[in-house]
């Protein structure tokens, strides 16, 4: 009798743990409790939902939970705002920090376990998520997405090969250079954005400032590093083409400039986000930062106290984009609708977006928002200049999209053998030879000549 | 009714009832992942399409791979510049405690065991925040103290950062081995310390030729345990070299190496080659250390 009861409890233990380890027979979890209006109309007003719809439009009522795993804090900006409108969705918002997103998300999609409804991609990897499929085609029946607002460069991030739409995103990261005020005034004789930018053409005249800047000992950069992420946007073509490593001229000529400004000290001699590269919004002996829009609102905006009024944006030698978040709905979601109306609300309603950006102060992905945004009043740490009217007239010269999936590895990889060049441990030949072979050591079936 | 009694004190059918949960939790956490691994380095997987199958291509490709033996080397001379002066500190600090009425001794083991309880990402950014840049702690010190040559540019330095990163090892764990190591002098015998007294022995003699000998089976322990935790390093260089190693892959270890090339580049079937070949080393390792251990075991 014992020996049946012990083995009846082995059974049903193992039997247990087969189950739950075996994904087929995993039910698809209901938990879409859509009570959508059932009827066909309430359908089609949802895909009908533009761009230009107002929250007053008395929305399909919806119930239910959505998982969103983001990898940045800022999409809690906009459920409050969201829940208003449907107060029966909760949002669930994972954060998990860039570094660790795709270690965390790849081997949830790829078992199809507790896979979000929702996820995000940076800039970084966003490629890889969009040609892996895994983000829904936002143009099917039940979305529908109308992009015509939205910046071009947004949508052919958020596109496959294939021409599906993948994903949106909330906000757009155009570039700027970053400078002071009173050392432009100082050094340059015009602390007017125009002509400040106008000083900076071209990479030669820019070097030429910073020589200027260095005779009344002030840095022009806070990290030569920094440079890159304009650089990155003067490339004719992306890191790989046709499965082979491409590196554009722009690229040399960056690894000799990074040498010059490390050689002449023209720089911090620090990297991006180390304690002194911050802190440098409060010096009195750096002249700029060369980041995109979130560099604005992360680094110089919240870092600037004494320096408040000191600051204004122009245009360097190239207008780049850098960065940014984009997120897509899970193919396999149960939970699609509410999926659609949370990512509709925030990267599609312009209402929603124009009163984001004027909150928070971050340029975002619908142009008529931003166009509202430049109508309003400047911005104090920039002494009246307003970025939104910046950013837009930036955007409408960016070149083509260059990214690709291998950005992030790439782009490491680079800067790491660049510095090598620009501290003098290696000659440029080496560093061209090593960066290659990182290169082909990351991704062996690329070509490499 | 004799059968049920018969099936009832059958012990060994409660034994097995007994492990039955370790077994199941080993099972599907321990050796399922561990076999899955040994799948996955026959596959070239980029973690969302579908696994392809390349045989022993993988592992042709590790026995070429530049890196992933500078990436041992690293590990393993991270460990060794970290483990010998720990060793060294920890027997001298223990004799301390245990030969010695030192006042507020266990105050100082308690402090020199607290680095211990620091997360790594912590560590990493403090130690960034010391070092890194011209204006950083450790500049601004020897700037001011007129130091020849400074300000230094210490994360250029490929001995530099290695060697930080063992220092940092080192520091955050001393203290546990101290702890460990006087654990282990107080199951010796206090009859063979009063023969040894008798015999006209000082503290030095007695330390060198009756402690130590006597603590061989904890400080291999220590050895292993430290050695394979050692060969798969991961945090703290991790943090201070921004996940890449640098400068030049000083720093990147076998284990950080495996995360970028899985987590990174997408290549996990690779990166379960790396796990594998890393496994293999550790085995081999550990076996060679349970054999001196063993031998141990029979001169005693």
């Amino acid at each position: 009798m014992c020996k049946k009861i012990v083995i009846l409890i082995l059974t049903v233990v193992i039997g247990l743990t087969l189950i739950s380890c075996n994904k087929t027979t995993t039910p698809a979890a209901p938990t879409d409790k859509e009570k959508s209006t059932t009827s066909e109309k309430s359908t089609d007003d949802t895909s009908k939902t533009d761009n230009t719809s107002q929250p007053e439009k008395k929305p399909e009522i919806l119930s239910g939970t959505l998982e969103i795993w983001s990898s940045g804090e800022e999409l809690g900006r906009f459920v409050k705002g969201f829940n208003e409108i449907y107060p029966d969705i909760t949002i669930n918002i994972t954060v998990v920090p860039n570094a660790d997103f795709i270690a965390k998300l790849t081997p949830t999609l790829a078992s199809g376990q507790g896979a979000p409804d929702i996820f995000t991609g940076e800039s970084d990897y966003v490629k890889y998520l969009v040609e892996a499929g895994y983000w829904d085609d936002l143009r099917l029946e039940q979305y529908q997405a109308k992009t015509e607002d939205v910046w071009e460069y947004i949508v052919s991030v958020g596109t496959d090969a294939g021409g599906v739409l993948r994903a949106l995103s909330w906000q757009s990261s155009p570039g700027s250079i970053m400078y002071r005020r009173d050392l432009a005034l100082d050094a340059l004789g015009t602390d007017d954005p125009q002509e400040v930018g106008a000083m900076l053409a071209t990479n030669e005249e820019m070097l030429k400032v910073a020589e200027k800047l260095k005779a009344k000992d002030i840095k022009m950069f806070a990290s030569w590093q920094d440079i890159f992420n304009m650089q990155f946007s003067n490339r004719k073509q992306p890191w790989v083409v046709d499965d082979k490593l491409i590196i554009d001229d722009s690229m040399l000529e960056f690894m000799d400039m990074a040498k010059i400004i490390m050689e002449k000290g023209y720089d911090l001699g620090v990297d991006p986000w180390a304690p002194e590269w911050i802190a440098a919004v409060e010096s009195k002996d750096t002249f700029c930062y060369v980041l995109p829009s979130w560099g604005y609102q992360f680094v110089v905006k919240p870092g600037a106290n004494t320096t408040k009024g000191k600051w204004a944006m122009c245009q360097g030698p190239v207008p780049y984009v850098k960065g940014g978040t984009w997120l897509g709905i899970y193919k396999d979601s149960p939970n699609k609708k509410l999926a659609w109306a949370f990512l509709e609300y925030c990267c599609l309603n312009a209402k929603v977006l124009q009163d984001y950006g004027a909150e928070y102060g971050e340029f975002v992905s619908v142009k008529s928002a931003n166009h509202a945004l430049a109508k309003g009043e400047g911005e104090e740490v920039l002494g009246g200049q307003n970025p939104f009217v910046f950013y837009n007239e930036q955007m409408n010269k960016l070149p083509a999209d260059l990214m690709t999936g291998y950005d992030g590895t790439i782009n490491g990889a680079f800067l790491s053998t660049t510095k090598d060049y620009a501290t003098g441990v290696l000659d440029k030949d080496a560093a061209i030879a090593q960066f290659k072979e990182d290169v082909k050591n990351a991704y062996p079936d690329l070509t490499i000549e | 009714m004799k059968r049920k009694t018969k099936y009832c004190h059958n012990r060994k059918w409660a034994g097995y009832l007994f492990i039955t949960p370790f077994f199941l939790t080993f099972l599907i956490f321990g050796l399922y992942p561990v076999l899955y691994t040994l799948y996955l380095s026959f596959q070239k997987w980029d973690g969302l399409s579908a696994a392809k199958y390349v045989g022993w291509k993988n592992f042709q490709r590790i026995l070429q791979d530049k890196v992933f033996y500078l990436s041992l080397w690293n590990s393993f001379r991270i460990w060794l510049f970290n483990f010998i002066p720990q060793m060294l500190t920890a027997l001298f600090l223990s004799a301390l405690f245990t030969f010695n009425q030192v006042k507020g001794m266990k105050f100082f083991r308690a402090v020199f065991y607290l680095p211990n309880l620091v997360t790594a990402a912590s560590i990493g950014l403090l130690f960034n925040l010391l070092f890194d840049g011209n204006k950083s702690v450790m500049n601004y010190i020897l700037v001011s103290l007129k130091f020849p040559g400074a300000p230094f540019s210490f994360f250029n330095s490929q001995v530099f950062t290695s060697g930080l990163v063992s220092y940092i090892q080192w520091w955050m764990w001393f203290g546990y081995t101290v702890v460990i190591i006087m654990a282990g002098i107080t199951t010796i015998d206090s009859r063979i310390y009063d023969a040894a007294q008798v015999d006209g022995a000082g503290k030095t003699k007695t330390y060198l030729y009756i402690t130590i000998p006597l603590i061989k089976p904890t400080l291999i322990y220590l050895g292993i345990t430290s050695l394979i935790g050692g060969m798969q390093l991961f945090d703290v260089p991790a943090t201070l070299s921004n996940g890449n190693g640098d400068p030049r892959k000083a720093v990147l270890t076998t284990a950080m190496y495996l995360y970028n090339q899985g987590f990174k580049n997408h290549n996990y079937g690779y990166a379960a080659v790396i796990s594998v070949g890393l496994f293999f080393i550790i085995a081999v390792i550990s076996a060679f250390a349970f054999k001196a251990l063993e031998r141990k075991g029979e001169m005693n």
